[in-house]
């Protein structure tokens, strides 16, 4: 599992409906607006899957870029 | 266990991503310190050479919180040990009084008075120069050590004690860095800056894991890959670390064969006609590896062998892959390289660092926004302290050498010490200097700012000469492993205690102004060391300064002119900016990004006739070296068929004396272990946890076992933080023959079960 740490742009005046939007998606947590159009996140999701589950966010409406602060994959293997 | 640190891992992104926007909610919440704040003071981080420009809170006479500057080129960010600095002044352990060995080694350390202290150190010294003279004595410093503190024990060994048995840690990581920039363009230091990762189209990351060494960087990086999907990221590391995970390729090559594959990949380019002999042509020198002129031509036939068939035979690496490499960083309109210990670490660092710079020479991709080589940098402090003010055996300040004649004439009148004061003869540099040591030929040691009993390679051999050797040492925690050595301990100012200037990868100063008093009975380090030599019978009249900020300004004076020129950095104006990088010989001057470039770089004169001029060489054109591939020290063999390697972990910095004390940061990795490839682990037997026997040449150590594809199989990896584990006992101490840099990052272990 990857855990990613990022910033969403989000369009003037759409912060807090996107804020609300990617609150829904599994796997993503939010934490809050900052300067009116940067919402902080964090994404957990399987290594494989975390590019998918960015370019998802990045191709949301209101979503100008998105920017990735942090990236930790935990790749113990249990045997 | 698995819960709380997948919590702690979203939390360490959250704060991340908060930071990034500069929020100060999130700093002090990272940091534990929900508290509002007097004021808040400049200051860089404490730990690694990526030199983040810090705030520190204080509330009445307390440092209660941290957070990224800004203004500085983290533009805000920290890392997680960076917002949990504060702990770290308050920890339990700190070292406030002096101490004293006063029964001799083995009997207990006591606490004393400062002249008692003092004038224990200052009396062994002056014995150890009664009996075997000035070389009897040495320093041994540090990459973390403010600049002030170097110049200034620097100056009072070699120009007061009259030896240049001045070294320090610096000597184990970055000297084959230092070593590769001046062999290749005359003087140290990068030619970029991290403003090239912004604009880089192509970043070929060897021997680092950025993403965990330096995550405020490697966080840079992945924005420039996720804010350009055309920006392309190779990784060419043997373990396949997070950094890796961003790379579009990663070439896991076997370790200790990257010279085959930066030979291979310059063959490619040759071959492929993507070498720019516009450039080579009119900037660059061909040199035999013994140093002789000779061609182009030369070098194409020198690099005939290393097909990429056959660096895939040496290296491991697909040969496609190879010649993929090469295309990607010749082929881009800007490639940037970045390495750090796996290159440096070695027998043969200072050829894998020419090699690096040959790949940039080879296609011009150098002195443009986003092409360079820029080595990063593992100490806060080592490129602006120690390799820029010369405190190293065979250095004198602004990239003076002891062994010439003239460069000693030069800093004897500025210091204004008779001719011939400065000793010709190099001193010892690490290894051999803990190895004259044993043999009692340095008799007496300074330790500042740094912990060899942990960090040395070898260290049932390499630590014996601390056990009969007088050692004073300056250190504020009382688990650092050299205090077991020390016969005297002075307890020194720590961080925004006292006030001094690092100097970090990209050539930027940056003063920590002094936030808070130092904690009980401790002195700055500048005052530890003036009252020291002159009970030790130096002349005070060397060092006639009331603070750093007096030092600062000697050094700023004799910088000027020279090819570190910093002139224009008055400490007025480090006060007020968040660093700024030398070249800036003017305090109008707002430094420099691209060195060697005229109009950029001040040192090139305006009216120069070519865009790049390399001031450092005699002809003014920098070298491309003919480096063969030469395996390292000690490869697996049958008797010992696995390659063991080291490094760092994210949460913990050097031997964790420091971020040991953040509960935080020690819950994410309480103690060492050691990475094994599921392929070897089965073949072995061996099972997540399993109490795992690493046996080398030197010594055998036992680490529970976490099974993971990090490593590729044949190689085993441990982390080097642990005091309780000191897994460099394992390692050799050979050394690179220029650098003189231990090779950490390769031995060969045998690897079983515990029975």
């Amino acid at each position: 599992m990857a855990i990613a740490g990022f910033l969403v742009h989000a369009e003037a005046g759409q912060s807090e409906r996107l804020e609300a939007e990617l609150a829904e998606i599994p796997g993503i947590s939010t934490f809050g607006v900052h300067r009116e159009c940067y919402i902080a996140a964090v994404a957990e999701a399987p290594g494989n899957s975390m590019e998918d589950l960015l370019h998802r966010v990045h191709g949301m409406d209101g979503v100008l870029t998105v920017y990735v602060t942090s990236m930790t994959v935990e790749d113990e293997l249990v045997v | 266990m698995t819960v709380s640190r997948r919590k702690f891992l979203k939390g360490s992104a959250a704060a991340l991503a908060l930071g990034m926007v500069g929020s100060p909610a999130c700093a002090l919440a990272a940091a534990g310190q929900e508290e509002s704040v007097d004021r808040w003071v400049k200051g860089v981080c404490r730990y690694c050479g990526t030199g983040c420009g810090v705030l520190v809170g204080v509330r009445g006479d307390r440092a209660v919180a941290v957070k990224g500057d800004p203004d500085n080129h983290n533009a805000g960010l920290l890392c997680l040990k960076g917002a949990m600095l504060i702990p770290v002044i308050y920890a339990e352990d700190r070292i406030t009084e002096p101490m004293i060995r006063r029964g001799g080694k083995g009997s207990p350390l006591d606490k004393a008075s400062w002249d008692e202290a003092l004038d224990f150190a200052a009396g062994a010294f002056r014995k150890a120069m009664d009996a075997g003279g000035p070389d009897a004595v040495a320093y041994y410093g540090s990459g973390q050590a403010l600049t002030e503190e170097s110049y200034l024990a620097n100056k009072i060994w070699k120009a007061g004690f009259r030896t240049n048995n001045v070294d320090g840690n610096p000597r184990l990581c970055m000297a084959s860095a230092v070593a590769g920039y001046l062999t290749t363009f005359g003087k140290d230091e990068p030619m970029g800056t991290y403003n090239d990762m912004d604009a880089a189209t192509c970043f070929f990351i060897i021997g680092s894991n950025t993403s965990e060494a330096h995550p405020v960087l490697f966080r840079r990086i992945a924005q420039r890959k996720e804010s350009s999907p055309d920006v392309k990221i190779i990784v060419a590391d043997p373990r396949r670390t997070n950094t890796s995970r961003i790379a579009d390729l990663h070439l896991s090559f076997v370790a200790g064969t990257d010279l085959a594959l930066l030979n291979g990949m310059a063959h490619v380019i040759i071959r492929e006609e993507l070498d720019n002999p516009r450039f080579y042509s009119r900037y660059v020198n061909f040199v035999t590896n013994d140093g002789k002129p000779c061609a182009f031509e030369d070098y194409k036939a020198f690099l005939a062998e290393y097909t990429p068939e056959k660096v895939q035979e040496i290296t491991g690496v697909p040969a496609a892959d190879v010649i993929r490499a090469a295309k990607l960083f010749a082929e881009s309109s800007s490639a940037l390289s970045l390495w750090c210990m796996g290159i440096n670490q070695r027998t043969r660092g200072v050829w894998a660092n020419n090699l690096i710079h040959n790949l940039h020479l080879l296609t011009g991709q150098i002195g443009r926004p986003g092409a360079s080589p820029l080595s990063l940098t593992g100490q806060p402090n080592a490129c602006g302290g120690v390799r820029d003010t010369g405190s190293l055996a065979h250095l004198l300040p602004a990239g003076r050498m002891v062994a010439n004649e003239k460069h000693r004439a030069e800093m004897e009148e500025f210091w204004g010490v008779p001719k011939g004061t400065i000793q010709p003869k190099m001193g010892h540099h690490t290894v051999a200097l803990f190895e004259a040591m044993a043999k009692g030929d340095v008799k007496a040691v300074f330790i500042h700012c740094t912990n060899p009993a942990h960090t040395l390679p070898d260290l049932n051999a390499l630590t014996k000469g601390l056990e009969t050797a007088f050692v004073a040492q300056t250190e504020c925690f009382m688990d650092a492993e050299t205090l077991k050595y020390a016969d005297v301990v002075f307890p020194a100012a720590f961080w925004c205690e006292t006030e001094g200037v690092y100097g970090c990868t990209e050539r930027r100063y940056a003063l920590t102004e002094q936030a808070i008093k130092p904690m009980g009975n401790c002195r700055p380090t500048v005052r530890i060391l003036m009252d020291f030599a002159e009970k030790a019978g130096v002349d005070p009249r060397l060092f006639p300064y009331k603070n750093a900020a007096d030092i600062w300004e000697e050094w700023r004076t004799l910088s000027k002119g020279s090819p570190y020129d910093f002139y224009g950095m008055t400490r007025a104006r480090l006060k007020k900016e968040s660093g700024i990088k030398w070249p800036c010989p003017t305090e109008d001057h707002p430094g420099t990004n691209l060195r060697y470039v005229r109009g950029e770089d001040p040192l090139v004169p305006v009216n120069h006739p070519d865009r790049l001029f390399f001031y450092g060489r005699p002809d003014g054109k920098a070298n491309i070296f003919l480096r063969p591939y030469q395996p390292p020290f000690e490869p697996a063999d049958k008797d010992y068929p696995f390659i063991l390697t080291t490094g760092r972990v994210i949460d913990h910095w050097h031997t964790a004396t420091m971020t040991g004390k953040v509960p935080e940061l020690q819950k994410a990795y309480p103690s060492a272990f050691v990475e094994i490839n599921p392929v070897d682990a089965q073949k072995l037997g061996i099972s997540n946890g399993d109490r795992v026997v690493l046996e080398t040449r030197r010594d055998r150590m036992t680490f529970p076992a976490r099974i993971t594809d990090t490593c590729m199989p044949g190689l085993v990896f441990c982390p080097f933080f642990d005091k309780n584990k000191l897994v460099n006992r394992l390692f050799h101490h050979a050394v690179d023959n220029a650098s003189k840099e231990p090779e950490y990052k390769i031995c060969a272990t045998r690897v079983y079960k515990q029975a």
